[in-house]
């Protein structure tokens, strides 16, 4: 594997002399890609240069399969503005360097939420640190929210129309990955779908969508977010959507915490603040009920390989089992 | 979602010998992962054997729910009636006439399984078949039979939910 991360170093930098790769290792996390961390060491025009990347490879099978290129899209268009993302280097499409494709990207410093508390609360001893990290959380949340996309080209990956496509889009294409990937009939999801199509909200406006913005897609380091992750499924639409994903019970569990981090009530005050957005709980709520239909949507696909034998991640395997809670949330959120 | 639980002893047994055994040093921990192969093996035949039970009282349940659908959905008859409900009517009671083969002492694991998604997939259809009625035709017998299914599904997850507490947190898990 080194030798190959090494060819492909010299390809895409042929002005590198003698490049070395060190600690080349997988990074556990990250269920829609394999992650692989290096450190690489060369000379370019008398200057010895160190930097630390990832490389972010198509799985044989994952929970999620995404669009690599709406990624390495979105992310190449948000080094201009303040929201802490990763450098995106190259995308790899040509299959013959590491026989998947791949992205290439910076290695940001800090550490991932897992290093602090693999409970449902971020800091469980620590509330101020949580509070100081929560804060940053929601701001990181409407930088994006405020991304000038039009202005950064993104119209390219797909501009939903007026009123509720925004809905209607994620819904369709949500139900799309459950009718391929289900196992057996599933009546809750079938009554959430129905809901859904008969409760689409218009949207105020579009924006910059993460669409996977939670309590653990991000690094920290200290009392500072050093980068959030996992741009895969992100696209243009109502931002709403992200603040239902987020305030799905899903992520906290045993916390009445949004993600472990803060009150509900903090969380939309200070969104609105920083983001001059009004919070509309209706459409938060709906998008709280295609959050859970999204995830047991992801889910299916990885316990669909794991059953397939595509994959023998154990991980796919065990999340099978917890679709119930959330069909419960499904089931509570719908009053059913 | 039912995970399969075959797949999973298999996916378990298969990292147990292809992930972990390799990646041991000492014989003791070599000796003790083969063990938790074979002790994997003989816990799935020991469910493929055992695990019918809570599927019969499923099935039943299920049956159940069909059963009082056909009866609102034959007196509704009388009101208003269109194609997709006559055909729903037939598709649920071929269901519940179907006949799945049974083993000498207790009837087969695949069978119960089979008939559990078909039970679940004329119930599926049930529910999207109520709620287009429900935009044409406003009856408070459809309204009743549909709380009825929602109840039902309710009772289902709930009996789930007992089953999970040694689970870990989605967090935690993903």
């Amino acid at each position: 594997m080194e030798d190959k991360v090494k060819d492909y170093l010299k390809f895409r930098m042929p002005k590198a002399e003698n490049p070395s790769i060190t600690n080349l290792q997988k990074i556990v996390g990250g269920s829609s890609r394999e992650n692989i961390a290096f450190e690489a060491e060369w000379t370019e025009e008398g200057r010895k240069i160190a930097r630390s990347f990832i490389i972010r490879r198509d799985p044989v099978a994952s929970l999620l399969e995404t669009d690599r290129e709406l990624e390495f899209k979105v992310l190449q268009s948000l080094e201009s503005t303040p929201v802490p993302a990763p450098k995106i280097y190259w995308l790899e499409r040509d299959e013959k360097w590491l026989e998947r494709p791949f992205v290439v990207m910076e290695k940001m410093t800090g550490s991932p939420v897992s290093a602090m508390s693999r409970m449902s609360l971020f800091a469980p001893e620590d509330p101020a640190l949580r509070a100081k990290i929560a804060k940053q959380w929601v701001e990181i949340l409407a930088q994006i929210h405020s991304v000038d996309w039009k202005g950064l080209g993104l119209s390219s990956i797909g501009v939903p129309e007026a009123g509720t496509d925004c809905a209607r889009r994620e819904i369709d294409k949500w139900e799309k990955v459950i009718d391929k990937h289900k196992l057996e009939p599933q009546p809750i999801l079938t009554e959430a779908l129905l809901w859904l199509k008969n409760n689409k909200p218009e949207a105020e406006r579009i924006t910059l969508v993460h669409a996977d913005f939670k309590q653990d897609n991000f690094l920290f380091e200290g009392e500072k977010i050093t980068a959030f992750l996992d741009w895969e499924m992100s696209h243009l639409g109502d931002p709403m959507e992200d603040l239902g994903w987020s305030c799905m019970a899903w992520w906290r569990q045993d916390t009445p915490l949004i993600c472990g981090l803060l009150e509900k009530e903090e969380f939309f005050r200070y969104y609105e603040d920083l983001s001059g957005i009004k919070v509309d709980e209706r459409k938060v709520s709906f998008y709280q009920v295609l959050g859970c239909v999204k995830m047991t949507a992801i889910i299916l696909t990885g316990v669909r390989s794991f059953s397939d034998g595509r994959s023998h991640d154990l991980t796919l395997g065990l999340l099978g089992f917890l679709i119930p809670k959330l069909e419960n949330e499904l089931a509570n959120l719908l009053a059913l | 979602m039912r995970p399969t639980f075959d797949k999973t002893f298999e996916g378990m047994n298969y990292t147990v010998l292809n992930d972990i055994l390799p990646e041991l040093s000492s014989t003791y921990a070599m000796t003790q992962a083969l063990m938790l192969s074979v002790m994997l093996n003989q816990l799935q035949a020991i469910w493929e054997k055992t695990s019918q039970l809570p599927l019969i009282k499923e099935n039943k349940g299920l049956r159940d729910v069909l059963q009082a659908a056909i009866g609102t959905l034959k007196a509704t008859k009388q009101d208003y009636w269109d194609k997709s409900l006559e055909g729903l009517t037939q598709k649920i009671d071929a269901e519940l006439q179907k006949e799945y083969p049974s083993g000498e002492e207790y009837p087969l694991l695949q069978s119960l399984l089979e008939e559990n998604c078909n039970l679940k997939e004329v119930l599926d259809r049930t529910i999207i078949a109520l709620e287009e009625t429900s935009r044409d035709y406003k009856s408070p017998a459809l309204d009743e039979l549909r709380k009825k299914i929602r109840a039902h599904l309710r009772n289902l997850l709930n009996w789930q939910l007992s089953l999970q507490a040694k689970l870990p947190s989605a967090a935690e898990a993903e």
